[in-house]
């Protein structure tokens, strides 16, 4: 069964893997991901889109569009070589927490996401904040990178996204981000009430 | 006690989902999921649409909290303090990373309560439970609308009248109670009760929500025993109604 073939991926480029997904070619590997947002992206307050010049808004957009390719394919490889025997343990928890970095730079940056892309990225964020490769066991890591693979389509159904949430809750993946307020206590709300009002100061400095 | 499970603190998150784990075949409520769908999945939807209009940090935070008031704006500091690396600056791309996570939560609670139990008991049939939260091309839809009789067909009123002789006992008891120890919501539970002895059970607009602790006290009848943090109206109820009550001590739990 082969899934996930994307209109732009080059037959010849396209890789199938041992769990029979099809990997989507690399848009550039010149550069990792890092590499290419913190060179060809000037995200210091979105002022192009602001000043209105046409050229610059699509030029900015076409390197968004390259950049989050990259960032994809690069956290595609990092979560497949999270469970690669060949790997050095040391290596396999690096590629995994670079596969977490890429998920967070990919959710603040991906302005093509739609919510689907959304659900899947903030499920895949959440069930591993604070985690390491050694929480998750080989059948847990192949349905991450099944998942960081559908986040490389360009459209995301919502058949799609639930499929996939499924799949994580059928392996008792917890997803939960702690929210309930109702017993917070006096020093909690404290230490929460301090936080937002910096960050308040924070963004109005910004502004 | 699904709540529970997203606690702030671990100790009582852990506790919540070995209550759960630990007591099988275990069972909600359809009523719970009324609750959960009023307390905290509505939330989740006012921060998803307040994030989304507001075009920055401190405009976000200010709408939070005038539209949702102090509980909806907590919950939004407690999911930034839970991300470590939030920067306010720039605004698009606080967004987007926020939006991520409140869309994956929006995505997975409901679906969560379902499979952490056995078997939802909905005995009344009850319509509201019924109406799953909706996502229109990511516009969430979770009201919960007012009980008529052009948009529910529940059974509730033949639920309540089942348990005829259970109200009458529990009426006599809250007539015994002394003002220190009843509650708003048991204040609020003896008044229907009284209405539905009478009568019938006065079920249209609100009335279920207002005694909720009721319905699923009742609802527990068919279990073993009810677990649940709610213990000033459980402790009350569960002898006159006839089910095992179980507290959840959240302040024995945190102290530990």
């Amino acid at each position: 069964m082969n899934k996930y073939v994307t209109g732009n991926a080059p037959v010849e480029e396209t890789k199938v893997s041992s769990n029979n997904i099809v990997y989507l070619p690399a848009a550039s590997k010149a550069l990792s991901s890092t590499e290419y947002y913190k060179k060809n992206i000037d995200y210091s307050g979105g002022k192009l889109e602001s000043e209105g010049v046409k050229g610059f808004t699509i030029q900015k957009h076409s390197l968004m569009q390259a950049a989050m390719r990259e960032i994809l394919y690069e956290a595609f490889e990092n979560i497949t070589d999270s469970f690669n025997e060949n790997i050095t343990a040391a290596g396999r928890s690096n590629s995994f927490d670079e596969w977490k970095d890429s998920l967070k730079i990919a959710s603040r940056l991906a302005d093509h996401f739609n919510g689907n892309h959304r659900r899947i990225l903030g499920c895949l964020m959440s069930s591993t904040q604070d985690k390491d490769v050694s929480d998750f066991d080989d059948k847990v890591l192949r349905l991450f990178q099944e998942a960081t693979n559908t986040l490389r389509q360009p459209r995301v159904t919502k058949p799609e996204s639930k499929g996939i949430i499924n799949k994580l809750m059928d392996k008792k993946i917890n997803m939960r981000i702690p929210l309930n307020p109702d017993n917070l206590d006096r020093k909690e709300i404290d230490r929460l009430d301090s936080m937002m009002s910096e960050f308040i100061r924070i963004s109005k400095n910004h502004e | 006690m699904f709540i529970h499970m997203r606690d702030f603190d671990p100790s009582i998150r852990t506790a919540a989902e070995n209550a759960f784990d630990q007591n099988h075949p275990s069972s909600i409520s359809a009523f719970s999921l009324v609750e959960l769908k009023g307390n905290y999945i509505q939330d989740l939807i006012l921060l998803h649409r307040k994030v989304s209009d507001a075009d920055c940090f401190e405009r976000a935070c200010a709408r939070i909290r005038n539209s949702g008031g102090r509980r909806s704006y907590l919950m939004f500091a407690m999911l930034i303090s839970w991300m470590k690396d939030f920067s306010p600056h720039p605004w698009n791309m606080a967004r987007r990373g926020l939006l991520t996570y409140i869309e994956s939560q929006l995505a997975i609670t409901w679906q969560d309560i379902i499979q952490s139990v056995d078997r939802v008991f909905n005995d009344m049939s009850c319509t509201r439970a019924k109406e799953v939260p909706e996502d229109d091309d990511g516009t969430w839809k979770v009201s919960i609308p007012h009980c008529r009789q052009n948009n529910t067909d529940c059974n509730i009123v033949a639920f309540m009248k089942s348990f005829d002789s259970e109200l009458r006992s529990l009426l006599a008891a809250l007539n015994t109670l002394s003002s220190t120890v009843m509650t708003r919501e048991l204040y609020k539970i003896k008044d229907i009760v009284k209405q539905t002895i009478a009568g019938e059970y006065p079920w249209e607009g609100q009335t279920c929500r207002q005694v909720g602790d009721l319905l699923i006290g009742l609802q527990s009848k068919s279990g073993n025993k009810l677990i649940s943090s709610n213990a000033k109206e459980h402790q009350q109820l569960h002898v006159p109604l006839g089910y095992s009550f179980e507290e959840f001590p959240i302040v024995k739990i945190r102290s530990k």
